[in-house]
């Protein structure tokens, strides 16, 4: 009876212990081996706790540096005036007066007054484009005269936005336009202005 | 004698059961895969002829991998190759996980209060991580990492020191293309097996 006793409690130890219940409220399930020895019931052999945990890892990569690759094309700009001759001549002022022309060198064949500047982005990430003419100041005029006459229009991106490139699309894109119009004055040869285009974005 | 004897039985039953929610435990570790840990320490107690009595406090195992680079881009196929994708672990990838024993012993069986403190790991293969573990005396590279601690008294506190190493691909995670990574991804399980060692 003896042998029977320490038997029974012996297992209903070894129950209780190993489905403890933890301040969580889950199970937690250490492994016991309870050995009742001859009839001891001292708990002698081993105790045995296993601790578990996942282990995870939290990735950023807002704070790797984006690609870029933002491509710029234009046609030329070295726009050509020729007079048709049927001016009149002012023997007074010795100049032509009246009288017309017409504009080459732009655009893709060289034979227009209008060129065309293209941004294409296929970064990684979105970016901004802007367009800017400014004429050319007095010490950049060619022999030092300007180019009285002569009237150049620029319209184009104005911050506007370039998509980041996705995969299986092209590139987003935008286009500048540069005309040329109006009949110089005097001939002469040189810089009128300038265009710059501003590439920004909102990762550095 | 038998009476005696089923006395105490029942005293260590009620014994047992009353430990069976530790007053110092706050929480539970788990045997399920997931992403936060969010309670620090446990202590395990138990009272029988030979008392243990050991409190495991760890850091979160939850680790942070900044991306410095996201790989090499192609600007015609807009897409990244994600396999030169660089970065770098949070706090060097550490994390510390102290053992405290108190255990006492009273001989029998030759049980004097000491446990062998057992860190292993299982990683994702794919994760593309390596681990080292120290106890600051002996260093382990991808392997079981043991110790013993001693029983109440002295040197009866041991830290395991678990460091990430490696680069996970970019393609491990969650990623919307724009920079976010979603959510933790679970790599591994960390275990600490506890036994009491006898003389």
């Amino acid at each position: 009876m003896k042998r029977i006793l320490a038997l029974v409690l012996a297992c209903v130890i070894a129950v209780n212990m190993g489905a403890v219940a933890w301040a969580s409220g889950e199970e937690y399930n250490p492994v016991y081996t309870y050995g009742p020895s001859g009839d001891s019931t001292t708990l002698t052999d081993l105790n045995e706790h296993d601790l578990t945990f996942g282990m995870a890892i939290t990735a950023d990569a807002s704070g790797a540096s984006p690609a870029y690759y933002v491509t710029v094309t234009w046609d030329s700009m070295a726009f050509t005036y020729t007079g048709d001759g049927t001016g009149d001549w002012n023997p007074e002022d010795h100049a032509y007066e009246g009288g017309g022309g017409s504009w080459t060198g732009g655009g893709a064949d060289g034979e227009q007054d209008t060129s065309y500047i293209t941004i294409t982005n296929d970064s990684s990430v979105d970016v901004y484009v802007s367009c800017t003419y400014e004429e050319a100041t007095p010490g950049e005029y060619a022999n030092g005269e300007p180019f009285n006459g002569v009237t150049v229009t620029l319209d184009g991106p104005d911050k506007d936005t370039l998509e980041a490139g996705t995969e299986g699309t092209d590139g987003d894109s935008t286009t500048a336009t540069v005309s040329v119009s109006g009949d110089p004055e005097t001939s002469i040869e040189g810089v009128v202005g300038t265009i710059t285009i501003t590439i920004e974005s909102d990762y550095y | 004698m038998k009476k005696i004897f089923a006395v105490i039985l029942t005293l260590a039953m009620i014994l047992c059961l009353g430990a069976a929610v530790p007053p110092e435990s706050t929480g539970s570790p788990s045997g399920e895969l997931i992403g936060e840990v969010p309670v620090n320490a446990i202590a395990l107690t138990s009272l029988d002829a030979n008392e243990y009595d050991i409190t495991v406090e760890w850091e979160d195992l939850s680790f942070t991998y900044t991306f410095t680079s996201l790989g090499t881009w192609n600007p015609d196929t807009h897409t990244y190759d994600t396999t030169s994708a660089t970065g770098e672990w949070e706090d060097s990838g550490t994390k510390t996980i102290t053992i405290t024993n108190n255990s006492t012993g009273d001989g029998t069986a030759g049980y004097s209060g000491g446990i062998t403190a057992t860190a292993s790991v299982v990683l994702d293969s794919e994760a593309g991580i390596k681990y080292e573990i120290t106890n600051g005396e002996t260093y382990w590279e991808s392997e079981d990492a043991t110790m013993n601690i001693n029983g109440g008294g002295e040197d009866n506190i041991g830290e395991f020191t678990l460091t990430i190493t490696g680069d996970p691909p970019l393609s491990y995670f969650v990623w919307d293309g724009s920079g976010d990574v979603s959510e933790p991804k679970v790599f591994g399980v960390f275990t600490i097996t506890l036994k009491q060692w006898t003389l």
